[in-house]
């Protein structure tokens, strides 16, 4: 995934000032920001839902332009802080609606939905409108929504915080070697785990983009503190070099 | 194009939970059937005549609902982020609002349809003999169309507001314009809200049916510029 020279101000605040950013296939990046909002403007960039008004955006090659049922929607999943989903619809149905709109058929359907219901723990709730099951149930069915089709590329921006910190990185551990995730996060703390490299926009700008075992050797703690400090002290990694997978 | 009957069930669907299918689905069929409880001397020179005008004014309201009903519901899912949920997967914009669009003509078609009917038996009930009636499905059909103009002004107006004032300013311009296409000086063809005003004044239109036509064609016409401007602003806006 390569973001180059994206732009954007927003009410007067300059989210993206030439953002440049490459994150290799099956990296896990924890996106932390200053201001908050630019971490989580650059995911809504990401998963088409905001434009940058200068820059380009490619993923796996490929401009973020492919409106296909086989194209972006099985290849990109994006979870936000706010579920999106219609209140008097059950997870069953949202989830049968994300299946739907991928263009899987009736059988392939039924079957990711089983399996998604399963390992989100929906079972019980499945048929219940989210707007009863609260906004845990919410969270959760956007979750398995989002990982329905299987992506490639997996975009969360603040997810699952009415959940318990246990079942949050349970549910947020997508397994696939393949499958690069980016999650943006005011809290880096309780991300921990979870992420093996790390990102610190700076007014719009990628100040800091390292892996979390240089953030360890260093015996600094995964926190906004430590992430700044060690952008501070001028360390290299300014995100022009993407940081090798695995690491 | 599959994913767009998917949404058009959405939203028909997320209407009837709100309760909006209602009132824009009962609205147009009352005003079908307004006539019948207007006084004989308030009924103009035919019974045709005065069916078509008191169809007309009544709908001018009815159709104002519902273009605010559109501009609320679209507003509402940029608002509520349901329409980021749908775009992540990968479902242009566009479609988003053809789906709301085709809903709204679903519905109005059918209301309009259904008062077009109970103003007509309303007719056969008052007039002495059986009325032609041609130009007055005609004009029904030009005012169907000028009412699908208008629900697309609602989605356009929708997709740059916050709902309440999409709501309200979509209630006022629909209403105000509809009201003037009632009242004559926005009557004349081809405006696209000439085929209210033919509906109105049947019984001094010399020729309702060609009228009505090009009304009708008109006002399809302003439809589509209007999506396709609601849909370039929608590609513009964030979710």
């Amino acid at each position: 995934m390569v973001c180059d020279g994206l732009r954007r101000t927003v009410q007067g605040e300059r989210l993206l000032d030439g953002l440049d950013l490459a994150v290799g296939v099956g990296a896990r990046l924890l996106v932390v920001s200053t201001p908050e909002g630019s971490a989580s403007f650059l995911l809504r960039v990401l998963a088409g839902l905001a434009r940058a008004s200068a820059g380009v955006v490619r993923i796996a090659g490929v401009a973020r332009a492919d409106d296909s049922a086989a194209g972006w929607a099985r290849r990109i999943g994006y979870v936000g802080p706010e579920a999106g989903i219609h209140p008097w619809m059950a997870p069953g149905e949202a989830l049968d609606l994300a299946g739907r709109l991928a263009g899987f058929d009736a059988e392939e359907r039924r079957r990711r939905v089983e399996a998604a219901a399963e390992h989100y723990r929906l079972g019980a709730q499945i048929g219940i409108p989210v707007r009863r099951g609260g906004p845990a149930l919410a969270q959760r069915t956007a979750m398995a929504a989002a990982t329905i089709a299987d992506p490639e590329v997996l975009l969360l921006d603040e997810p699952l915080r009415s959940l318990d910190p246990v079942e949050r990185s349970r549910l947020l551990s997508v397994p696939g070697q393949r499958r690069t995730v980016l999650l943006a996060s005011r809290y880096p703390a309780s991300e921990d785990g979870l992420v093996n490299q790390v990102a610190l926009l700076r007014a719009g700008r990628v100040a800091l983009h390292i892996s979390i075992a240089e953030l360890t050797q260093r015996n600094l703690p995964l926190s906004m503190r430590g992430i700044q400090a060690l952008a501070d002290a001028g360390v290299p990694g300014s995100g022009q070099t993407p940081v090798a997978v695995g690491q | 194009m599959i994913r767009l009957p998917v949404l058009v069930g959405l939203a028909l669907r997320e209407l009837w939970i709100t309760f909006r299918l209602i009132p824009m689905l009962v609205l147009p069929v009352l005003a079908g059937l307004v006539e019948a409880v207007v006084p004989p001397e308030l009924s103009g020179l035919s019974a045709v005549g005065g069916a078509g005008f008191w169809f007309a004014a009544s709908l001018s309201v009815a159709v104002a609902v519902v273009a605010a009903l559109g501009a609320w519901s679209i507003a509402s899912e940029c608002a509520g982020g349901t329409a980021a949920w749908v775009v992540v997967r990968a479902v242009p914009r566009s479609t988003i609002l053809a789906s709301w669009f085709v809903a709204l003509a679903i519905l109005l078609a059918v209301g309009i349809g259904l008062g077009g009917i109970g103003a007509w038996l309303t007719v056969l009930e008052r007039a002495e003999t059986t009325p032609d009636p041609i130009p007055f499905t005609a004009a029904v059909g030009a005012t169907l169309a000028t009412a699908l103009a208008a629900a697309a002004l609602g989605l356009l107006i929708g997709t740059l507001l916050g709902r309440r004032s999409a709501a309200l300013v979509s209630l006022v311009v629909v209403g105000a314009v509809f009201g003037l296409a009632v009242a004559g000086p926005l009557a004349m063809p081809p405006l696209p809200t000439a085929g209210l005003g033919v509906l109105a004044d049947l019984d001094h239109a010399s020729r309702p049916v060609s009228d009505a036509i090009r009304s009708a064609g008109s006002a399809l016409a302003a439809a589509s510029v209007l999506l396709v401007l609601g849909a370039v602003l929608m590609e513009r806006r964030d979710l």
